[in-house]
């Protein structure tokens, strides 16, 4: 009875002493040989914050700058002072509001969800000169939407007065030093004696060029040595001080969703609608092989020209101005494989209204294969540039262009994939080429994982589920 | 009478702990020393812990009832970003009735009822996992009639057939988000069933050396039409159907056994038991929905299990006629491989301190108490998923520490006709 007894004092003592376990080790987050002290983010919306088409506060503090401040806080980094809009739809370049996504209806009478303006207009009061901030900086995020790498190191470029002309960049007109409102970009960060800084600049200099379909009107590529020159004179104006940092390349802007929402194959015919278009193109046809018989161009010319149909998916009929002149003919062609639609062609033209079947997609709307391949010369060549420059600084370095196409095929964070695809892969906003929150927040852990890896430190990661995802309406 | 009984005990979930999410805890005197019991008889339990030994009883008619309390704890610790986070799991109440009955010097029939799986892991709706895993209850009875046949002194055999009905739930996040909600939800829920079998070999080569082998089969269990229900914003409803039925199947592997005892004097026996558990069966749980969209594929989830062992080491001690003091430890291997940890069946190496006793009450009734202290073994691994490239750090898709603890307290009463 003894042994009973005791038993019974035994098994009360074991759930009262001790219940859940503990681990062995405590985690220690460290600076290791950086020093976060005064932190520098200088680059283009990408820094900025700039997501769905706009800028807007509630996007801006959780930028990738941000978010890796707040980590850095942890372990030794000070105060970081953003160019914060006041409250609101946010604004854009058109003076447009952020886009939400909500239920349209197309010109077929068919409801499905995609993205809207969230309000009629955007905050345009925030670039009159009476809500400008510049008069309390210097700040930490110097990230200018819709800079290129040699808007940087402009003068004026932060010029209120500038902006009329288009030399001037509202954006950056806002909070630059009204002090010396010609002070350049580079020059201005060189002033905050930045400790640390990340440096992502560069996108620009090819996206402009894409977003237009590959027009070349203001916006072309920039030129490889301007960019070479002006890149390293911003990058020296940060390392004045001494500073460390990390570099990001540029990712290959083909790869967004912008770019590829819209199939290239995205012609769905039935075997009757195929007929009537084949029977549509038999005299465009006719006179393709009249012109090839006539020598006004190669036979391979011709056949690349031919346009046919058949039941289920075909490729869109595009506008190549490139292609040799027919006389009586248009300058019609379909898609190639590596060719792009981009996001903003009206889809209700598409639907209803014959584009890409009856008649050609305007060239404005489509990244043809040689577009595509300047793009992408531009991007490898940019981006050797960034490579050099980081090997010969001994900075960090963030291969965002390999991140880029990890995104492709998906990348998973803690039960969660996040894709290139547009709205459910969940990566990109609704403008289909900046990051969405999570985006951002994946962006600020991959900045973590470099700068540990070369700076031997221990900053904390954050979970980007925790942020906030695309809002689906209810 | 079972009718009455099963239904009400079926509702209560059990708990994880032992490898993968079997359930060791099949009689009280067994447990008290390690949860050994294949080379020895102890009343009506053998009809689980080795069929053969059925007929050894004295009485014509006996039966046997326990349960046990499961007090469990498993805890997390991302290891980038310093996330924790630790379980609230239900109290698990594993329990077994048994019966046995001697048609003749030579045969004896049982009945056995018991729960050999189960888990119950509740990690909270909005932890770092829920996107794998908010909570899972997973419980299976097995109903096993058994024949036992003692063909000589030294040499018994026996047969039990298994019914064994289980029901099992799911809930984790979907990463939808509305508004007014962070992330929508997935709630998976069926009840499966499926037939095995088990056989036990037992001799007795001298005075006072046994020798028990016993195989339990594998079972597929088998879920049908369980109702899959999706939490989301209306707006993809087309792409998420609000409400779908499922198919999968849930392997529970079979076990092979052999124990040694050996009685080192009239009060005292000593005994050792290795167990092969063929985990490897589990390779993969898949869900397969009636109604898939572009956002809505059949789920597979790797979980590629290895075959674990089990080492036991129990002794019990008659400190007089009325009472017997049991104690013992094992060790439990993990069939979970590093790269294959899913939070939803958190399981470690873990190793088990237990101790018991027993007091005769009467000639014909014994109570029998049993305590188990597992401590599960820190690890730190991770889940990949094959079918997605992963972006953490080591290009692992969740994971980190984690470390478990339970304490398990149970009793039960024996009684002989």
């Amino acid at each position: 009875m003894k042994n009973l007894k005791n038993l019974l004092y035994i098994i009360p003592l074991g759930l009262a002493v001790s219940c859940a376990p503990e681990f062995e080790d405590e985690i220690t987050f460290t600076n290791g040989q950086a020093d976060f002290t005064t932190y520098v983010a200088v680059g283009n919306s990408l820094t900025a914050g700039f997501q769905s088409s706009a800028l807007r506060k509630v996007r801006q503090e959780n930028s990738f700058p941000a978010i890796l401040a707040a980590q850095f806080a942890e372990v030794g980094g000070g105060a970081f002072k953003q160019p914060l809009l006041a409250d609101g739809v946010g604004i854009g370049s058109s003076l447009n509001a952020e886009l939400k996504l909500a239920y349209t209806t197309d010109c077929k009478g068919k409801t499905s969800i995609g993205p809207v303006p969230s309000a009629a207009a955007g905050q345009a009061d925030q670039f009159s000169p009476t809500t400008y901030i510049g008069a309390n900086g210097p700040y930490n995020n110097v990230g200018v939407p819709g800079a290129k790498t040699y808007h940087l190191v402009a003068s004026g470029y932060g010029n209120p007065a500038n902006i009329a002309a288009g030399l001037a960049n509202p954006f950056y007109a806002r909070f630059a030093n009204p002090a010396n409102y010609d002070e350049s970009v580079a020059a201005a960060v060189a002033r905050t004696k930045p400790t640390f800084f990340t440096m992502w600049i560069g996108a620009n200099d090819v996206l402009g060029y894409g977003l237009q379909g590959g027009e070349e009107g203001s916006d072309v590529i920039t030129a490889t040595a301007t960019f070479n020159a002006t890149y390293n004179m911003t990058l020296d104006s940060l390392l004045k001080s001494g500073a460390k940092g990390v570099l990001a390349n540029i990712p290959n802007i083909t790869s967004v969703p912008y770019f590829n929402v819209i199939s290239r194959n995205g012609l769905e015919l039935d075997a009757n609608q195929a007929a009537q278009l084949n029977a549509a193109y038999a005299p465009y046809n006719s006179g393709i092989d009249a012109a090839v018989a006539g020598s006004l161009i190669t036979p391979e010319q011709g056949n690349r020209r031919k346009i046919s149909f058949t039941a289920g998916a075909n490729r869109w009929v595009i506008t190549d101005d490139k292609l040799n002149s027919i006389p009586g003919l248009p300058k019609s062609r379909q898609m190639r494989h590596n060719e792009h639609l981009i996001m903003v062609t009206p889809q209700d033209s598409l639907k209803c209204a014959g584009w890409g079947s009856s008649k050609g997609i305007p060239s404005n709307y489509v990244l043809t294969s040689d577009e595509v391949t300047k793009i992408n010369t531009a991007t490898n060549e940019f981006n050797n540039v960034i490579k050099t420059a980081a090997s010969k600084h001994n900075l960090g370095f963030l291969d965002a262009n390999k991140l880029m196409a990890e995104m492709e095929s998906g990348l998973t964070y803690n039960g969660v994939t996040y894709s290139a695809d547009f709205v459910t892969g969940g990566a990109f906003s609704l403008d289909g080429f900046h990051p969405s929150t999570r985006g951002y927040a994946i962006i600020a852990n991959e900045f973590i994982d470099v700068i540990n890896d070369k700076y031997g430190a221990k900053v904390r990661k954050i979970d980007p589920n925790s942020y906030e995802g695309i809002l689906f309406p209810n | 009478m079972k009718k009455i009984i099963l239904p009400l005990l079926g509702l209560l979930p059990l708990l994880t702990f032992a490898g993968g999410f079997q359930v060791n805890l099949q009689g009280n005197q067994q447990t008290g020393m390690g949860h050994l019991g294949t080379s020895f008889y102890l009343g009506a339990s053998s009809a689980y812990f080795n069929p053969a030994m059925l007929g050894h009883g004295e009485s014509k008619i006996s039966v046997e009832a326990g349960a046990n309390g499961i007090t469990s704890y498993v805890i997390y610790q991302n290891q980038e970003t310093g996330a924790t986070a630790e379980t609230d799991n239900p109290m698990g109440t594993p329990f077994h009735l048994y019966g046995s009955y001697r048609i003749n010097d030579q045969i004896t029939a049982g009945l056995a009822v018991y729960t050999p799986f189960g888990s119950s892991v509740v990690w909270g709706d909005d932890w770092d996992g829920k996107y794998l895993i908010q909570d899972i209850s997973l419980s299976a009875i097995f109903i096993q009639p058994t024949f036992s046949i003692k063909a000589s002194d030294k040499i018994s055999v026996g047969l039990g057939l298994v019914y064994a009905t289980g029901a099992f739930e799911l809930n984790r996040a979907i990463a939808f988000q509305s508004s007014q909600s962070a992330y929508g939800q997935t709630n998976l829920k069926g009840n499966a069933s499926g037939f095995g079998y088990n056989f036990g070999f037992h001799y007795k080569p001298t005075e006072k050396l046994n020798v028990g082998v016993t195989y339990r089969s594998g079972i597929k269990m088998a879920l049908n039409g369980g109702d899959a229900t999706f939490t989301a914003p209306k707006s993809t409803a087309t792409n998420l159907p609000p409400t779908n039925k499922f198919d999968a199947e849930l392997p529970l592997p079979g076990t092979t056994t052999i124990g040694l005892s050996y009685d080192v004097s009239e009060k005292l026996t000593v005994a050792i038991e290795y167990s092969r558990v063929a985990w490897d069966v589990y390779q993969s749980l898949d869900f397969d929905f009636e109604t898939n969209t572009s956002a809505l594929k059949d789920s597979k989830n790797a979980r590629k299990y290895e075959a674990s062992s089990i080492f036991r080491v129990g002794a019990q001690y008659k400190v007089n006629e009325k009472i017997i003091a049991r104690a013992g430890a094992y060790y439990d291997q993990s069939p979970v491989q590093d790269e294959y940890f899913n939070p939803e069946t958190p399981n470690t190496d873990n190793i088990g301190l237990t101790c018991g006793i027993s007091y005769e009450i009467s000639e014909k009734l014994s109570v029998d108490g049993s305590f188990l202290y597992i401590d599960g073994q820190e690890r730190e691994s991770y889940y990949t998923d094959p079918n997605n490239k992963s972006a953490s750090a080591g290009g692992q898709n969740f994971g980190g520490k984690y470390k478990a603890r339970s304490f398990i307290p149970g009793i039960g009463l024996r009684y002989n006709f």
